[in-house]
């Protein structure tokens, strides 16, 4: 409540120290207020065969996740903030964050010259191996900044930015250095604008650089080990820092950023003193009918928090690049991948062609392809000395080379698109993957628990126009595997009224399980309808556990049955 | 000229920055010794577990370190609760044919269940622990790694209370009963609960594994220790109640009867563990251990 009148206050305190003959309506002149809500509210029953029994709800059959954003704005002042509400969360959310509350709030005043933010705020240097603050909904994912940022534009191609500030956790607030205090510097420099020889060059370049460190009280922190107490030397500041550039050639685009951080013990890379290191680039071309992108990565030991007790999603402070392809389809994103903030080594390359109409591929209506190849392996490490073992706590944790490739594949997608569109009415995409998934190594359980799963994946996406008003699309999806809860087939038909209605049922049935009892249905019956800006959906169905992922970083959700209903709104 | 003046701003604010760096040099760790004080508060370490959970193994082991390092002041109890702790039997589900019949042991116990479920307690992975069910850093439960943190601030709290146990156990009869007193040294504002539980220690079976450097997917003969058998007070997980404001000198004599003989579990492997919290609140006070049989 202290921070919303703060806000009011510094909104009034405008408005009172404004000249003073202006009347209120002429100063909220043009000013403007936007906003936007969503509530997922979910009833669950139980459901035996999926484990889910009375002791798993543990009587809380209602469950709600909710957040209002509200921005007001007037000619270089903003102000915003977001109440959310998680009574209790849905399942597959953490526990902490139970409750209600505005985590979110901020006032902002921009010129051309400068801009200030007080309160939360997201950021991202470069691509964000330094820093990157976001907030991902679906993930249940906020890692906001609440402090200071400055960013200042001093001449045209120049821009300088600041941050310091604390992170969220939860709704845990902050309080005698209970996690790390971060402060960060950004600079970018597009030289095409800086240099006036070079304002027409054909080859644009941008060069950056960042610096961020992280406080952290305490120097020491004991840790049990062996029957022992061994007191860790800890370093307080840790500092991550790097350079990246952006360059632009006709039809050639590529962008390559570098990171290094210094010792940065934690709970995630078993308090070992190695020092991480990140390269991300990528190297893209695009023409009319053609794009080729090509990506890779390395990461080696770059987990970067701002409270190193932390293992969960909490508190990131940097980002780590996601090279693999994120799949909508629902058997196609079973085995999504999770990034490996403690080492991986990735490439990744993907081609887009478009056969325009009347062409000997393209037909009469034009026929586009999408193949995308990725691949990660886990990093070459050796021992740091044959007492050692890699990976040790309380050590420099093990050797690596720069670009050393590991022999573990983790993951590997090879899948190709096909949208074909027949007529006015009917068009097909048409998709085939494959995939190598190494679910102890992305789930995190020991070697040898699961192991590698191998799958193919078919899918069949046709959608009928039946009218300019009413559209039917359906899919057909089969998965094959040997390992895991083997194959699997699912179908969607979906009914569109448009703009306002829509009404789908879909099924995936797991035909394959080893397990008889384990064959299940996952059915889901859901209806939309849409007024403007306002959707409303109510499903009902079972749905089966597994890892939903956005950017590289992932969920667990747990297997549900019952009904959700999802409210979403702006204005 | 300005453009220069910007460039060397903006290096000149990094270089600043770059004065935030602490590097660490070897030996990055030093061992350091414990001290015990039983003239303070005793602790009960829960370590939230399952024998399907890859990471319990290291959990057990901490805590096993801990109670050994502070030998007479922290108290382990496991609880075997959850998903992790559920028993394998289905031999037709890939990930654990190859198992089987390694992971069909059930340690769990409706006392565990009630405090695992416990929305409280927000014991939301495995494994997860609780010191004296107090909070840190704004949790109940937490990760391995920082139960030694929440010990250290723990045991050096004053005594609410002494405690002392008597254990008579009939070996014909097969019949235990667990004496506990309890005695305030200081005013208490609240209700005071004592909860007594029983459990077990060398229990062998299969768990699943992470423990480096080995990472062997399972040890098939994982010794269990501490296990929770269940609360002697029938029906009542979180104890009954004993007291209510307390004062100094405030005594409390419980007597608690205890029948093996329909039990599996081997009476010379088991102990009474019984503690005394704010009814509340759960936050444990104090707590005592004895052998059933010494």
């Amino acid at each position: 409540m202290k921070k919303l009148i703060f806000l009011l206050s510094g909104v009034f305190g405008m408005l009172l120290s404004a000249p003073t003959g202006l009347k209120a309506q002429d100063l909220l002149k043009g000013s403007e207020v936007h906003g936007s809500m969503q509530a997922d509210a979910s009833y669950y029953l139980t459901d035996p065969k999926t484990g889910i029994y009375d002791t798993t709800l543990a009587g809380k059959l209602i469950r709600m996740n909710g957040f209002t954003e509200v921005n007001y704005s007037l000619g270089n002042f903003t102000a915003g903030l977001r109440f959310e509400a998680y009574l209790p969360p849905l399942t597959g959310y953490d526990l902490q964050y139970n409750g209600v509350g505005v985590p979110y709030w901020y006032a902002s005043y921009k010129t051309d010259f400068i801009e200030i933010t007080a309160g939360n705020f997201y950021e991202q240097f470069g691509y964000g191996m330094m820093l990157r603050t976001y907030q991902e909904w679906t993930l249940g994912y906020d890692n906001s900044l609440r402090g200071l940022r400055v960013k200042i534009m001093p001449s045209k191609g120049i821009t300088l930015k600041g941050v310091y500030g604390v992170q969220r956790y939860y709704w845990v607030p902050y309080a005698d250095y209970n996690r790390g205090i971060v402060k960060g510097f950004d600079a970018d420099f597009y030289l095409n604008d800086i240099f006036k020889s070079l304002n027409d060059a054909k080859v644009k370049l941008t060069l950056g650089g960042s610096f961020v460190s992280d406080y952290q009280n305490g120097s020491t922190k004991d840790i049990p080990y062996n029957g022992k107490i061994y007191a860790m030397k800890l370093p307080e500041n840790v500092s991550n820092y790097g350079g990246r550039f952006l360059l632009n050639i006709g039809n050639f685009s590529w962008f390559t950023e570098y990171a290094h951080k210094i010792n940065d013990p934690s709970a995630t890379n078993n308090y070992i003193y190695k020092n991480g290191d990140g390269l991300f680039t990528n190297l893209a071309f695009s023409k009319t009918g053609l794009g080729i992108t090509v990506m890779s990565k390395w990461i080696d030991n770059m987990s970067y928090k701002s409270d190193r007790s932390v293992i969960n999603n909490m508190v990131n402070i940097n980002y780590l690049p996601s090279i693999t392809k994120e799949h909508s389809y629902a058997l196609a994103s079973m085995y999504p991948y999770s990034t490996r903030p403690n080492g991986e080594v990735g490439i990744s390359g993907t081609v887009d062609i478009h056969f325009p109409k009347n062409s000997a591929l393209g037909g009469k209506t034009g026929l586009s392809i999408a193949a995308n190849f990725s691949q990660v392996n886990g990093l070459k490490k050796s021992q740091v000395n044959d007492s050692t073992y890699i990976g040790q706590i309380g050590t420099l944790g093990y050797n690596s080379s720069f670009f050393g490739i590991g022999k573990d594949v983790y993951y590997q997608d090879g899948n190709i698109e096909v949208t074909k569109k027949f007529d006015k009415k009917w068009k097909g995409i048409f998709t085939y993957l494959y995939q190598t998934y190494d679910k102890d190594v992305v789930e995190g359980h020991a070697t040898g628990t699961f192991g590698t799963i191998y799958s193919q994946i078919g899918i069949a996406d046709v959608t009928w126009k039946i009218t300019d008003k009413h559209t039917l699309r359906w899919e057909v999806q089969g998965l094959w595997t040997k390992q895991d809860k083997g194959d699997w087939v699912a179908g969607l038909v979906e009914f569109t009224v448009s703009p306002d209605w829509f009404v789908s049922v879909m099924d995936q049935y797991n035909y394959g399980n080893s397990s008889a009892s384990q064959r299940l249905n996952y059915y889901t019956i859901s209806a939309g309808y849409t007024n403007h800006s306002t959707r409303v959906a109510l499903s009902y169905g079972r749905q089966r556990e597994g890892i939903i992922c956005v950017g590289g970083v992932c969920r667990f959700v747990p297997a549900t049955n019952g009904m959700t209903l999802t409210v979403t709104s702006s204005f | 000229m300005k453009t220069f003046f910007n460039i060397s701003l903006s290096f000149l604010c990094g270089s600043l920055l770059l004065c935030s760096c602490t590097k660490i040099d070897e030996p990055y760790s030093t061992v350091k010794p414990v001290i015990i004080d039983t003239t303070t508060r005793s602790v009960l370490l829960e370590d939230y577990t399952g024998h399907i959970c890859v990471n319990c193994a290291p959990g057990a082991t901490m805590a096993n370190t801990l109670q050994d390092l502070y030998h007479g002041q922290v108290y382990v109890i496991a609880v075997h609760a959850g998903f992790y702790a559920m028993p394998q039997t289905d031999t037709t589900q890939n990930e654990i044919k190859k198992y089987y019949p390694y992971l069909i042991g059930d340690y769990r116990c409706p006392t565990g269940n009630d405090w695992n479920n416990y929305a409280d307690f927000k014991i939301e992975q495995n494994p997860s622990g609780m010191v004296n069910r107090r909070l840190w850093k704004g949790n109940p439960s937490f990760i391995p790694s920082e139960w030694y943190s929440a010990i250290q601030v723990a045991v050096v709290l004053p005594k609410v209370a002494i405690m002392s146990m008597n254990n008579l156990y009939n070996a014909q009869t097969k019949s235990l009963t667990s004496n506990v007193y309890v005695k305030f040294l200081v005013s208490y504002t609240g209700p005071v609960s004592l909860t007594v539980c029983m459990i077990e220690d060398s229990i062998y079976g299969g768990q699943l594994n992470n423990i480096k450097p080995d990472s062997t997917p399972i040890i098939k003969n994982f010794r269990f220790m501490h296990v929770l058998r269940g609360s002697l007070i029938s029906g009542e997980s979180f104890g009954s109640q004993i007291a209510n404001n307390p004062i100094p000198s405030d005594y409390v004599a419980k007597s608690y009867p205890f029948d093996f003989s329909d039990k599996s579990w081997i009476p010379k492997h088991c102990s009474v563990i019984a503690f005394i919290s704010d009814a509340n609140t759960k936050e444990v006070l104090h707590v005592i251990k004895s052998p059933v049989i010494k």
